[in-house]
């Protein structure tokens, strides 16, 4: 008895070949699609989401953050230049010169007190409830009596805001003058044949730190986010 | 001898499905068809999520651009009110001024003049003759700026220094020197500031002579 091992051959049909091919071909362009156009989309579509999730939070945001108004800076500059947000010192003593030169009223005395009672004090300023800053300055000028009443008016007119709080005018001797203010005849504008009086003022000046922050916010704003899509 | 084929008997070309081959085909062209669409499909889908990014985005923006930080507009109306108040509570003391010193005479003289917390003037003068005394107090007493005016004290000071004058004698003109004592009135006046606030709009009715 013969035992035929050959296996019998499976052959296919020449159209059941094409089939083969064209599935073999639709298979791999079905990959290669899945990896180059679908997933890749899908991601992009899916950042896209994500962004516009984190855009409405930050409109959401922005909304809070935001008023429906403007405030233009030559009015906050107008405001800080009648309050300073920041305490400058030196800022004080030219404008005590000044205000003296121009009232003719030579500058004699200057002097940082402290502040008042009911606030919080510092070694020479008082913070109030509300956050003021609030700085007495002792100063005393002399000269004739329409420049002290000009140095009052100036003074209450100027575009920093000042408060005189206190005032005394005194008449000053001859011996006085001689023996405080040996110079003051230099000033052409100090009389010898008119009375000089010395003016003591208690002025407060005024800062406003509690706004500092918040005047300077414009360069802090948050950066969007960068486009996914 | 009969022969015997062991193998597996051949499977007949009839037995396998004829409609297998175009199924699968069908298949891979319908997931490809599949893959088409949601690719279009997310494309269309993220171009209007792009849309609505810009959206937000120029929402954004325009908001950011026509209004400021609250807490710099709240801090803005904050600081408007407090130096408001503050200058409110400030004196404007020209009105005042101009009606205490505009009626002194220029014969007298200020020893001192001071204002201490309280919306107060103290003063010490010396006149030379009192009616110019009386006649001073009087016009203190007609201004509206001026609520009280408290005479604290008044006396004739007469120094021990003495000064020397020219004064007429007879009828001929001639003057002679005559030596006098030096003698002042000396008046000592509280004023209470009428409203402080009010002497803003006051002050123009008050111009000093």
């Amino acid at each position: 008895m013969e035992l035929k091992m050959k296996p019998l051959k499976h052959s296919f049909s020449q159209t059941e070949l094409y089939y083969l091919i064209a599935i073999a071909l639709f298979v791999v362009i079905n990959i290669a699609g899945l990896f180059v156009y679908v997933l890749p989309e899908r991601d992009r579509l899916k950042l896209a989401k994500q962004d516009i999730v984190q855009f409405s939070s930050m409109l959401q945001s922005v909304q809070n953050e935001y008023a429906d108004e403007k405030i233009p800076d030559d009015l906050i500059n107008k405001l800080t230049t009648r309050v300073p947000t920041e305490r400058v010192d030196s800022a004080n003593l030219i404008f005590f010169h000044e205000l003296a030169d121009v009232s003719q009223a030579p500058l004699a005395f200057v002097k940082q007190s402290s502040g008042m009672g009911e606030e919080q004090n510092t070694s020479d300023s008082s913070v109030s409830a509300n956050g003021t800053m609030t700085t007495n300055f002792e100063v005393t000028v002399v000269g004739h009596l329409p420049s002290l009443l000009q140095f009052i008016d100036n003074l209450h007119n100027y575009s920093r805001l000042y408060n005189l709080q206190k005032w005394s005018m005194t008449e000053l001797s001859k011996e006085t003058i001689n023996q405080e203010y040996p110079d003051l005849y230099s000033h052409s504008y100090i009389k010898k044949d008119t009375a000089v009086l010395s003016m003591n003022m208690t002025i407060q000046s005024y800062v406003f730190p509690q706004f500092a922050d918040a005047f300077k916010q414009e360069s802090k704003v948050e950066e969007l986010p960068d486009k996914a899509v | 001898m009969k022969s015997i084929n062991l193998l597996p008997a051949k499977q007949k070309t009839s037995s396998r499905n004829p409609q297998l081959m175009p199924l699968l085909l069908l298949i891979v062209i319908l997931l490809l068809g599949a893959q088409l669409y949601y690719v279009l499909s997310w494309k269309s889908e993220g171009s209007g999520v792009e849309q609505e990014r810009l959206r937000l985005e120029q929402e954004i923006d325009q908001i950011r651009k026509s209004g400021d930080l609250k807490v710099k507009v709240d801090g803005y109306r904050q600081a408007e009110q407090i130096l408001a108040g503050l200058e409110q509570s400030r004196i404007e003391w020209k009105p005042y001024l101009k009606a205490i010193v505009g009626h002194l005479p220029s014969t007298s003289k200020i020893v001192t003049i001071s204002v201490a917390d309280e919306p107060k003037v103290s003063m010490e003068l010396d006149f030379k003759t009192a009616s110019d005394v009386i006649i001073y107090m009087q016009k203190l007493e007609a201004e509206e700026v001026l609520k009280d005016v408290v005479l604290t004290s008044y006396f004739k000071k007469v120094d021990g220094q003495t000064s020397s004058e020219v004064v007429a004698s007879g009828t001929t003109g001639e003057t002679t020197i005559k030596t006098v004592r030096k003698e002042v009135y000396k008046l000592m006046l509280d004023i209470v500031l009428a409203d402080a606030k009010g002497a803003q709009s006051d002050g123009t009715q008050n111009e000093a002579p």
